[in-house]
């Protein structure tokens, strides 16, 4: 972008420097290439479809898909809970250089825990990444060691904030797709 | 604990960069790398032949849809056969690169270094809704676990923002609005004097456009945050040795400590939030390498890595210049990290002025460090004689800001 020779001395005399240097300086724009008007663009899409495994966690997964049940993992060897169950092997026990699994850990129907940071997307930034406002939080839910990223959902008067507590909210049934979308929070 | 190796320090010769901006598309990427290299080569005085080792720095391929891109970077400024090593480190690639590159030089396998950065983000675009912006977020999002959290909806804005909203929820709601304003305005407009920079050009901002801008995602406005950008940048490295042979040592800014940690990626898992760990430990590690105790007082100049500027704010109190809050807000306020301030940040204006491809960001704000403290900063030099001619370069990036690196360089 060109700079008005005006705006150049402006700067210049601001920063009490020769304004020389801003329009030398200014002089200075992409060279080579195609020229702007013959630039060509083609559209190009990764066309590559994957079939992801859901691996240590497609209990999780299922469970929340097809009978609304929650669960967290527990080590057995610890106590250590991740809730959800991101990780395969008990993130405290490798630290000693143990290698155990978490086992499942049924929770029930519904989670509740406590938003421990919030963040507040008040407009998308366009409208590929939608509008309006939505609060992507981190939630520890009780028992739990971790804390998740999950949306939480505000009430007509209230915002979701450090400390308020949540309880989990369930997609419709025929909405679940074994993704961990299925589920989000709602303050209580 | 000192940085020196087989062939003594290691330091930067030599830098150059091409424009950084919005939508290179008259180019290639690999012509802008081809750009970037050859202006480093001139900056250096060395010729191709003396280049021993190259470093790359390339963070997504996903932006252009091109799996290892620094092949044909390579191939195309006639490093074919040369040893290669590419690095990613989210935001911090730049950054990693240096750290590579030194590694390099300090292990007595080269002499002399190329590290270049490089990204390509314009070619996202969505036909349907006609933007490009949100295509280059989602290929950003797939740094995020694409299980437990990209597939939500993961942004980086969201993601810097669980932390500084705990941050600031435990230092009595600093940064404020307008101390986050003051150190956007300092970048931008430091910006202004460099040619090459994203928004050179642009109108200048104050306080109160800031302040007046959109809010993006609490309490980041969008003229806190950085830019998207494509470009490229490139440092020459040399080892002391092989600069007393050239009769060059006095060209170079010896890089006297590196640091890194790397956190978890899932910040939920970390605990606590209210802060980057592996900046205070990555700086720490760099600052005892180089025997830094007082960063504050020792140091003349500072890059921060500043993707938003409250980043930047708890940055201070990480790399050790501000021990409280208090006196954060208190240097801020008074134009100590100003151009013309006692220890002016970010002259290349950061990755909110000079912009943000991602693989070069860093390299370029060493490279800016390296022409402050030589003298070759043309319109955006600052008067050195009451500084020391030490300066660091904090470098973070990835998923909740995992990786951290932290430079001091010295003349």
């Amino acid at each position: 972008m060109a700079l008005s020779v005006k705006a150049a001395r402006e700067i210049a005399k601001r920063n009490n420097i020769a304004a020389e240097l801003i329009l030398k300086a200014a002089a200075v724009e992409i060279s080579g290439g195609a020229r702007k008007d013959d630039v060509l663009r083609v559209p190009f899409r990764i066309g590559i479809t994957l079939n992801r495994s859901m691996a240590h966690a497609s209990y999780f997964f299922r469970e929340i898909r097809d009978n609304g049940i929650f669960y967290g993992g527990k080590c057995p060897a610890c106590s250590h809970v991740l809730f959800p169950p991101v990780r395969p092997v008990c993130l405290r026990c490798i630290r000693k250089g143990e290698l155990v699994e978490y086992e499942p850990l049924k929770i029930g129907t519904e989670v509740e825990g406590t938003v421990v940071a919030v963040s507040k997307l008040v407009r998308g930034t366009s409208k590929d990444l939608g509008k309006g406002v939505r609060y992507p939080c981190l939630v520890k839910v009780d028992g739990a060691d971790n804390a998740h990223w999950q949306f939480v959902l505000p009430t007509e008067n209230r915002e979701p904030e450090v400390g308020a507590r949540v309880k989990s909210v369930l997609a419709d049934q025929e909405d679940r797709t074994g993704e961990v979308g299925d589920f989000s929070f709602r303050l209580m | 604990m000192s940085l020196e190796g087989m062939r003594g320090k290691v330091g930067i010769l030599g830098f150059g960069m091409s424009k950084f901006g919005p939508d290179l598309s008259r180019q290639d990427y690999t012509h802008y790398a081809a750009v970037a290299y050859t202006k480093a080569l001139k900056n250096s005085g060395i010729s191709p032949d003396d280049i021993e080792n190259v470093v790359y720095g390339h963070y997504n391929p996903l932006f252009r849809g091109q799996i290892m891109g620094d092949i044909y970077v390579n191939e195309t400024i006639g490093m074919e056969l040369m040893p290669t090593l590419r690095v990613a480190a989210g935001g911090a690639t730049g950054a990693a690169a240096i750290d590579a590159g030194v590694t390099y030089a300090l292990s007595g396998r080269a002499d002399i270094v190329l590290v270049l950065g490089f990204e390509k983000c314009s070619d996202t675009y969505n036909f349907e809704s006609g933007e490009g912006i949100s295509e280059a977020l989602k290929a950003i999002s797939f740094s995020a676990d694409t299980v437990w959290e990209e597939s939500l909806g993961f942004t980086a804005a969201s993601s810097y923002a669980h932390t500084v909203n705990a941050f600031i929820a435990e230092h009595e709601g600093h940064p404020d609005d307008e101390e986050a304003s003051i150190i956007a305005v300092n970048h931008h407009n430091n910006a202004l004097l460099i040619p090459e920079a994203h928004c050179y050009g642009q109108e200048e901002y104050t306080v109160e456009k800031v302040m007046a801008s959109p809010m993006i995602s609490s309490p980041f406005r969008r003229g806190h945050n950085c830019q998207i950008s494509e470009g490229a940048a490139a440092l020459i490295l040399i080892t002391e040795q092989k600069a007393k042979e050239m009769g060059v040592a006095d060209r170079v800014v010896w890089i006297t400590g590196i640091g890194c940690s790397t956190d978890t990626g899932m910040v939920g898992l970390r605990p606590t939030i209210s802060e980057y760990r592996c900046g205070t430990i990555a700086m720490h590690r760099a600052y005892k390498t180089a025997g830094i105790k007082n960063p504050q007082k020792e140091l003349g100049t500072v890059e921060i890595h500043d993707p938003f500027a409250h980043v930047v704010y708890m940055a201070i109190m990480e790399v050790g210049i501000c021990e409280t809050w208090q006196e954060t807000s208190r240097l801020i306020r008074d134009g100590f990290f100003a151009r013309d301030g006692r220890l002016p940040m970010n002259l290349s204006g950061g990755l909110i002025g000079l912009g943000h491809p991602v693989g070069a960001t860093n390299i370029a704000q060493a490279g800016w460090l390296f022409l402050q403290l030589t003298g070759q900063a043309g319109a955006s030099q600052v008067d050195f004689s009451d500084k020391r001619k030490t300066a660091a370069l904090k470098g973070m990036g990835g998923p909740g800001d995992c990786y951290c690196y932290g430079i001091v360089m010295q003349y």
